[in-house]
């Protein structure tokens, strides 16, 4: 498979070429549907991210919605991918819970529909192409409320600030965006209990 | 490593599809029930709203399609205010709609379809020489040499040993309903693989269009790209260049991959070319329009209705008839102000939320009463199907010539009667012929948007009935787009500026429906009658059926004998499709 390298991100590739497949991006992808309350809270969390950060050269913060399958592209492009996003682990609401990229289970179950594909099946599919990307990371939180609504329960948006300064400290340690001083020392945990 | 957590992805499709299937001694399957088991909220989050964002909400609303309800969201609105959108807005929206097709009918066919009637584990059996040769017989795809092939089956060797595959490893491989020989097995194995690859290539024309991906920017008016050939930010010579030569990728593997393969595949399965019909009435709101969007005569795929398989007699429907389109809730866990039996147009239509079911888990429906969270949407009170098959028959019938030609060749290649159309093949046939279909149309698109921009028509926004204060104080409109798996209608009310109301009629809403007031079944409902098990505890045919309408929603399915007697219930027991 031919592959255009050292492309800076979202930039164009040149003409008279269908290859527009780029590599080596750095991306924020916050994943979920904004319409069943936490369930967004990946997407949700983006704002404060880029309110935080404004615009980072080199760094795409992108919003995955729901897309499933769609997204696998995007994540076979990325040398470093930042997944935030609504997990399950059966913990109280608001727990955060980070998982390095060694940890985070691939694939789960079978498909009855396009629109069921997991983004754990997506990065499944990455891993079996030998596409992985190179640097993954996993934070997330469990939800308080799943039913419908366009905005965050109190106990996830309170969450939120904890959820992009966990981001920062990934992507400083990545070397996206610069370190200063011991703050910005890596913490690995699996799962973090806020309460 | 630490100690595994158990991490359950959190759902994120718009519901789940619960069927219930009743068999009589023989295997056969006697009555089927089809469920919504989850509300979808998007009208009640609509009211009140700006019309302006509503394509911001609904493409939400459904997991992947994101962009069909974002089309017939500003459609919806553009029809209540009146505003006809520029001749280049309209062209490129056709291509990204076509786009869309293609993408989305490949990755059904190959990412979830397919599985029904390949069993990857055999293909581990083929013998690489011999599949090189089915191939390079079938098309002239360039990845047909021994060689590859056996890379392939090193590759799909490599997965089932490394045992991290549900991927492939839940599938009902052995079951003796799969008839393909282990060469044809591999074939469609690597094509699996490939459409991988290809996707990269053909999902970016969004991007381009939109503005950003994933999730694109749409506008009422227009589109939101600018055409300037002199602006690196607006849709220019080099991005053009883009689109032509995904367009040309796409027509390439519909050509050499997709049809051929399902060519190869269908005559191992001709039994299913007369199994599965359901309900022989069609419904489609049209597709492609040409210069004005809401001229229904220019439309490439007509609006049309097709009653009791008679082709003959083809009628345009009036989404705005309020006496021929209705919801009933007769069996729906909603309520309605004049009573369970009544129905209501979309315009009128109200989401009021009554679950009157068992408290979940349960192990059979109530399904003399109320059994679902999918309405049931009826055009002069009679149950429709949604989807490629209508799209094609509806073409079929009105002359479209391509379409004939295409039909009747695969046909003639089956060897079969034009009958077998109404069928499980004939719809994942008919999803193939409108793939080639629409894939060839974007060309002409293409060369039209050209033309159009050569003789200095670039608008692409139609900006005049922007603001809320040209917009009358009451308005009712109507969306309609052809999703690649049927029929949506987004039907909007817009009062002092604001959504008064709010109702999309989805595609796996016509097609999932439940009985209505009537008792008529829905289309899958319908389908699944007479359908024999060779294994009921594996009803991988049932799978075929429902999968072959595309369903929208994600699948448990259960299984009762004819005293009532649950004999199998595929979520849990076998680990298929819960989630």
């Amino acid at each position: 498979m031919c592959e255009v390298t050292n492309k800076e991100p979202g930039s164009w590739h040149e003409p008279g070429s269908y290859l527009i497949i780029m590599a080596n991006r750095k991306i924020v992808l916050g994943i979920g549907n904004t319409l069943n309350t936490d369930e967004g809270l990946g997407v949700h969390a983006l704002d404060g991210l880029r309110a935080r950060l404004g615009e980072i050269d080199q760094l795409e913060v992108l919003d995955g919605g729901t897309l499933g399958l769609n997204l696998l592209p995007l994540v076979e492009e990325a040398s470093h991918l930042l997944v935030l996003d609504a997990v399950n682990v059966g913990e109280p609401p608001g727990t955060v819970v980070e998982l390095a990229k060694d940890d985070i289970p691939l694939f789960r179950g079978i498909k009855m529909s396009d629109h069921q594909i997991t983004f754990q099946e997506v990065l499944g599919l990455a891993k079996i192409r030998d596409k992985f990307p190179e640097h993954l990371h996993l934070i997330g939180a469990q939800p308080a409320d799943l039913s419908i609504g366009v905005g965050l329960s109190p106990t996830i948006e309170a969450v939120i600030p904890e959820l992009v300064e966990r981001t920062i400290c990934v992507l400083k340690n990545w070397g996206i965006i610069p370190a200063e001083g011991k703050q910005n020392e890596y913490r690995s945990y699996n799962l973090y209990n806020t309460t | 490593m630490a100690q595994r957590l158990v991490i359950d992805p959190i759902t994120r499709i718009e519901g789940h599809l619960r069927i219930e299937a009743e068999v009589d001694a023989d295997n056969k399957i006697t009555q089927a029930y089809s469920s919504g088991t989850m509300v979808r909220g998007i009208e009640i989050i609509l009211r009140g709203r700006d019309p302006r964002d509503a394509w911001a909400f609904t493409q939400r609303a459904c997991g992947v399609c994101t962009t069909v309800h974002s089309f017939a969201s500003i459609r919806a609105v553009e029809d209540a205010l009146g505003i006809k959108i520029p001749k280049a807005a309209n062209l490129i929206r056709n291509l990204m709609i076509a786009q869309q097709y293609v993408h989305d009918h490949v990755m059904h066919f190959y990412h979830l379809h397919a599985l029904d009637w390949v069993d990857v584990v055999s293909a581990l059996s083929a013998d690489p020489a011999e599949t090189a040769k089915i191939q390079q017989s079938i098309s002239p795809w360039q990845n047909a040499s021994p060689g590859y092939f056996a890379d392939i089956q090193s590759k799909v060797q490599a997965i089932v040993d490394s045992g991290q595959l549900s991927l492939f490893a839940n599938a009902y491989w052995g079951h003796p309903a799969y008839k393909l020989p282990p060469e044809i097995n591999l074939l469609a194995t690597a094509h699996y693989l490939e459409a991988l690859d290809w996707q990269s290539h053909v999902t970016k024309i969004h991007t381009i269009f939109g503005g950003k991906n994933p999730h694109p920017n749409f506008v009422v008016g227009g589109v939101p790209m600018p055409i300037d050939p002199n602006s690196d930010t607006a849709l220019n010579a080099n991005r053009l260049s883009i689109i032509k030569d995904s367009i040309t990728r796409m027509i390439e593997f519909v050509d050499q991959v997709y049809l051929p393969d399902l060519l190869a595949v269908a005559p191992y399965y001709l039994d299913y070319a007369s199994l599965g019909e359901g309900l022989g009435n069609f419904l489609t709101w049209g597709e492609y329009p040409g210069t004005d969007n809401s001229d229904t005569s220019q439309f490439l795929v007509p609006r049309a209705v097709i009653v009791g398989r008679d082709l003959t007699n083809i009628q345009e429907p009036d989404p705005r008839d309020f006496e021929l389109m209705k919801e009933y809730i007769a069996h729906s866990w909603y309520e309605y102000t004049e009573g369970d039996g009544a129905g209501l147009h979309p315009w009128n239509g109200e989401t009021a939320l009554k679950f009157t079911g068992p408290q979940p888990p349960y192990d059979q429906l109530q399904v003399e009463g109320k059994y679902s969270w999918l309405k049931a949407p009826r055009w002069n009170d009679t149950p429709m199907e949604v989807g490629p098959l209508a799209r094609v028959l509806v073409m079929y019938a009105s002359g479209h010539e391509q379409t004939k030609e295409l039909t009747n060749f695969v046909l003639e290649t089956l060897g079969a009667p034009i009958e077998a159309v109404f069928s499980t093949l004939g719809r994942t046939a008919a999803r193939a012929i409108e793939t080639k279909v629409f894939a060839d149309a974007m060309l002409g698109y293409y060369d039209e948007l050209i033309e159009t921009i050569k003789a200095g028509d670039i608008d692409t926004f139609s900006g005049d009935k922007w603001e809320p204060s040209t917009w009358p104080k009451r308005a009712n409109g109507f969306g309609y787009m052809e999703a690649p798996r049927g029929a949506l209608g987004h039907w909007c009310v817009i009062e002092n500026g604001k959504l008064s109301n709010y109702q999309m009629v989805v595609p796996t809403t016509w097609n999932a429906s439940p009985r209505d007031h009537n008792g008529a079944p829905g289309a899958y409902e319908a389908s699944l009658v007479d359908t024999p098990l060779a294994k009921p505890e594996w009803p991988l045919e049932i799978l075929r059926t429902i999968h072959s309408f595309d369903p929208c929603m994600a699948c448990a399915i259960h299984m009762v004998d004819a005293e009532g007697n649950e004999i199998g219930e595929v979520a849990t027991g076998l680990n298929v499709c819960v989630r």
